[in-house]
């Protein structure tokens, strides 16, 4: 036999069988040292190649059945009725069918009273001796500690076993097909150089020079743990920005941008809040030091002034009090996004426009309050707006983040009226929780802005949202970066 | 509120009924147990400010009263007079009598709560208005409304002995609290005509005339800056205590030559086009429903053509336009009747630039291995300069209530460098970008969108930032970048990155003695782009 070329599990079965003599396929795999599937394989090539037999014997098999395990146990069942019997002195045959089945039962009388036992009389089981009786167990004994051929057996075992088998359920054949593994003679001469390489880790050389074909990799331990892997990812309010952005999208809406610092007159007074209202105080609004603006509409200046001042054309009777443009020209950092997308409709007169941007309040921070939140507004001007189909907009907006119940309320907001509230249902928490603000912007707002047609709007922090999505507790994590969170929180989708 | 009140107040409705109708009267319920329930009232509506307001808009939601009760305020003989010298010091002043109440502590309760909100509401911390309350039985009218010098003395509510004002302003809490809203050389006073001190408004009343669970009949004096404050405080005050069983006698106010008369009487009308309201609420709302909204609003609606004349009692200040009865009309009609109409038309837009930008910009970052950092605008001015050791006129905003946030960022650098810090016990790697607005600071504010990308680590080298930046402009940006050496306070080594001669950000290793600061262990090399 020449250029026999043998693949590394072959080479190593035959060492196997040369060193280890023959044997079955569990006996094979173990001298190998590999995973009997593998030596399954390797003898089915060898056998091919006319390397190897393979002998199959088929062989009866003795084994105990059911009955016969349990008379291992507890006796056979004409000895265990003739005790019983024997322990009473007698015992009526209707109560000694309260301890097996009727059909053994009868066949166990038959046998203890042939067996001179027991006799029946008038129903009644009446022992015929006192000592009690006991059948040897040799041929049960043997077979269950492993005397599994008839030739393992001597005369009268073998006549006993007949006796056994034609009592059903106590001895057993069983088929079994017994297979012998053995080298070919004489082929020990042609066998190539049967050292294997092993290895743990596959190479680019060894694809390259096709090496791994000799290289047995060893068996891999799956089950050992793997060091851990961090994942990089965006912020989670990233994450919930960019899905509530699309969401926006989606309704038809624009986003637009703005100035983080605006003037007093572009976030509030525009928005008709009066001078001296409390939320303009230092304590409520940060005030930018050394900034002031001047603005240089001065005609939008004058409306705003004189609507706060008498309601100007807008119906309204106004706040009555001398409007000051020095308080409206002092910088702030925005206290809402409001005051971007007003800017925005004060530019473009109509459309459904939202922004998502930071908003701040002079707060002292601790695990529900913080100096700085994101914020979304939308408003839509232009076409037709009323509450009843803002509150279609909002059934919308909230349906799309996976919030199906809505509840609205009437509330108070300076800039707008009517003005609502809503709360959604969050299966979440069990509980209904406070998401929008919304209302139609007062005339004393979109007039001086020239605004023909009523604007509605909506607005709501994001930070709330995000607590509750990302099951965050203490609201200054979200700004806090730590990778605990940032690798591990749960994406929106499956967190609702 | 608590239930006992209610029940005893309002028998015709069962409380669970009352909490669930609160919520539409356009009240917020804060907490709520089987004994009561705590609510929050919008600054727009003072007359909620006792169980005896909120009752009266009940009522009307509930349909058991309607409209508004017409009641006269007898005008009687209490008179007030004003001094000249209180013109430029606090002018204005309302005062009426209540008679035959009968007191007990739940109805005191709700009118020293009413006084606190009122002063801190309308009365913006008592320098619009300020109210007291007084014992009718102990005064001898007229009253006079004049003003003292700070040597004058009386005894001060709750006190033993006689106190000068001067006293009063610098030891009591009221004088510290409220006494810099009449710092002049004159104080206000209220006393009768026997010298009794009343009141030295807005910081303190006297205690000859304090009241108490047997005080039957009272004087109310509303003092301010702000006539029309002062005037809806007044109304607001006689409305309440009328509806506690009071009778009302109006009271005289002699001003400069004048005669004025308080609480008024007088309706307010606003007329609305029906139109409007159909066209604002959505809805088409019949006649009569538009009638009986108004009416369980607690207003007086009479048709007029195709407008709606509303009659408004005076203690309604919040209604100062027509829009205003649109949401009395969304209130008494119910909410709950209006359905939501999503029948809008589709709109094609599309993402905003920015917007598609960063996002591709965050999972390039991403695919090589950054996680993103969120950090705040306003941050603390220390983390910007001091603490990396950098020199910088940044924007700092008044009053901050937290050393923490009292600076706005010029720069993502820091916050990025803090994210490495407070990551420390992390497993590695600690590579952070952060995309976010910077305000550079000048005679106007300059707001620029940046991207700032940190890795800390063993061996980490200037040539690993600079493949960064090289592979995100070449997804992004496609511009030619030039990298010129150029010196940091807070940099070991340092580049700014220009493109067609204009600076589009820097790039460098942190300084060791900032990351010792920082409590850093490993190298950190960044780079900052405007976007």
């Amino acid at each position: 036999m020449d250029n026999l070329s043998l693949h590394p599990l072959e080479k190593k079965v035959v060492k196997a069988l040369l060193e280890g003599g023959e044997g079955n396929i569990e006996h094979v795999a173990a001298l190998a040292g590999i995973s009997i599937d593998q030596a399954r394989r390797a003898t089915e090539w060898l056998r091919a190649k006319g390397l190897i037999r393979v002998e199959e014997k088929r062989e009866k098999l003795l084994m105990l059945g059911e009955s016969g395990k349990m008379a291992l146990l507890y006796g056979f069942p004409e000895e265990r009725i003739a005790n019983l019997v024997i322990e009473g002195g007698s015992i009526s045959v209707q109560d000694l069918g309260k301890s097996m089945d009727k059909n053994e039962l009868k066949a166990a009388l038959g046998r203890a009273v042939k067996n001179g036992w027991i006799e029946i009389k008038n129903g009644m089981a009446v022992a015929k001796t006192k000592e009690k009786v006991k059948i040897e167990k040799t041929l049960l004994d043997k077979i269950a500690n492993g005397a599994t051929t008839e030739n393992q057996l001597n005369a009268s075992e073998l006549k006993n076993l007949e006796e056994l088998l034609r009592r059903p359920g106590y001895v057993e054949y069983k088929d079994l097909i017994k297979t012998n593994i053995a080298l070919e003679k004489g082929i020990t001469q042609s066998l190539p150089d049967l050292n294997v390489a092993e290895s743990t880790t596959l190479t680019a050389e060894m694809i390259s020079s096709g090496k791994w074909k000799d290289t047995v990799f060893s068996k891999l331990d799956i089950s050992a743990p793997a060091p851990p892997v961090f994942v990089p990812r965006i912020h989670p309010l990233s994450e919930l920005i960019e899905y509530i952005k699309e969401v926006m999208v989606s309704l038809g809406f624009e986003e637009v941008e703005g100035q983080i610092i605006r003037s007093s007159f572009w976030n509030f007074d525009v928005l008709f809040t009066p001078q001296d209202h409390p939320a303009r105080d230092m304590h409520d609004t940060f005030y930018v030091e050394g900034l002031r603006f001047n603005e240089s509409d001065k005609q939008l200046v004058e409306r705003v002034k004189e609507t706060h001042q008498n309601g100007w054309v807008t119906g309204s009777t106004g706040w009555k009090y001398n409007w000051n443009a020095d308080i409206a020209n002092k910088a702030v950092l925005r206290t809402h996004t409001t005051t971007i997308t007003a800017e925005q409709l004060y530019k473009t007169k109509k459309g459904r426009i939202f922004t998502v941007g930071r908003v701040f309040r002079n707060e002292k921070p601790d695990f529900k309050h913080l100096v700085e939140l994101h914020q979304l507004d939308a408003v839509v001007a232009g076409e037709e707006v009323s509450i009843s189909r803002l509150m279609g907009f909002l059934t919308a907006f909230y349906s799309k983040l996976g919030f199906k119940r809505v509840k609205f309320w009437p509330t108070f907001f300076p800039y707008t009226e009517p003005s609502m509230q809503s709360m959604i249902y969050s299966d979440k928490l069990n509980d209904w929780i406070e998401l929008c603000g919304m209302g139609i912007f007062r005339p004393e707002v979109t007039k001086p802005l020239g605004l023909d047609g009523p604007v509605m709007a909506w607005g709501m922090g994001l930070e709330r949202l995000a607590m509750l999505i990302y099951d965050i507790d203490d609201i200054r994590e979200l700004y806090e970066n730590r990778l605990s969170l940032l690798r591990n929180y749960r994406p929106f989708f499956t967190s609702l | 509120m608590t239930r006992k009140r209610l029940e005893q107040l309002y028998p015709e409705r069962k409380y669970d009924d009352i909490v669930s109708m609160l919520p539409y009267l356009g009240l917020d319920i804060e907490s709520l147990t089987k004994e009561y329930v705590k609510v929050e009232y919008s600054p727009n509506r003072p007359d909620f400010s006792t169980d005896i307001g909120i009752i009266r808009g009940l009522k009307g939601l509930f349909g058991d009263e309607l409209g508004i009760k017409r009641r006269g305020f007898a005008s009687g003989k209490i008179e007030i007079n004003v001094d000249n010298s209180l013109s430029s010091i606090r002018p204005y002043i309302a005062g009426f009598l209540a008679l035959g109440l009968t007191l007990d502590e739940d109805s005191i309760k709700q009118i020293i709560s009413m006084q606190e909100d009122l002063h801190h509401g309308i009365g913006r911390d008592r320098k619009k208005v300020a109210i007291g309350f007084h014992d009718l039985s102990v005064m001898i009218p007229p009253i006079s409304y004049t003003t003292v010098d700070h040597d004058f003395s009386f005894v001060p509510l709750n006190g033993v002995a006689p106190m000068k004002v001067k006293e009063i302003l610098t030891k009591t809490e009221q004088g510290l609290k409220y006494g810099s809203l009449v710092n002049g050389a004159r104080f206000p006073l209220l006393m009768d005509s026997n010298g009794t001190v009343l009141s030295l408004p807005p910081i303190i009343n006297g205690n000859a005339t304090k009241i108490s669970e047997n005080t039957k009949n009272l004087f109310v004096d509303i003092t301010g800056t702000d006539n029309i404050a002062v005037k809806l405080s007044a109304s607001i005050i006689a409305e309440t205590l009328w509806d506690m069983g009071a009778s009302i006698v109006r009271g005289t106010v002699n001003l400069q030559g004048q005669k004025l008369y308080y609480p008024e009487i007088s309706l307010n009308e606003v007329k609305i086009d029906r139109k409007q309201i159909d066209q604002l609420l959505g809805i088409n709302i019949p006649q009569d429903q538009l009638l009986l909204s108004l009416l369980k609003s607690r207003l007086e609606p009479a048709l007029d053509n195709d407008q709606i004349k509303v009659n408004i009692p005076h203690y309604r200040g919040d209604i100062m336009h027509p829009v205003d009865l649109v949401e009395e009309v969304m209130i008494g009609f119910g909410l709950f009747n209006i359905k939501p109409d999503a029948q809008f038309y589709f709109n094609a837009t599309h993402s905003n630039y920015r917007t598609a930008r960063n996002t591709i910009i965050r999972q390039v970052l991403v695919g090589l291995g950054f996680s993103e950092a969120v950090s705040p605008v306003l941050t603390s001015e220390t983390l910007l300069t001091e603490s990396i050791k950098r020199d910088a006129r940044v924007y700092s905003v008044s009053f901050s209530k937290s050393l923490e946030h009292n600076a706005i960022r010029d720069m993502l650098l820091p916050g990025c460098i803090k994210t490495v810090s407070v990551n420390q016990q992390e497993p590695a790697p600690h590579r952070f970008f952060e995309i976010g607005d910077v305000i550079i600071a000048g005679d106007v504010p300059q707001q620029m969108e940046r991207l700032c990308i940190v890795e800390e680590g063993q061996g980490i080298t200037m040539t690993s930032a600079k493949s960064y930046i090289e592979a995100i402009n070449s997804i992004i940006f496609k511009q030619k970048l030039e990298y010129t050496n150029s010196e940091r306070p807070y940099s070991l080594r340092a580049a700014t990155i220009t493109s067609n001669g204009k600076t589009v950000g820097e790039i460098g290793e942190v300084h060791p003695d900032v990351l010792a600061a920082f409590k850093i262990k490993n190298p950190v090399i960044y780079s900052e782009l405007y976007l």
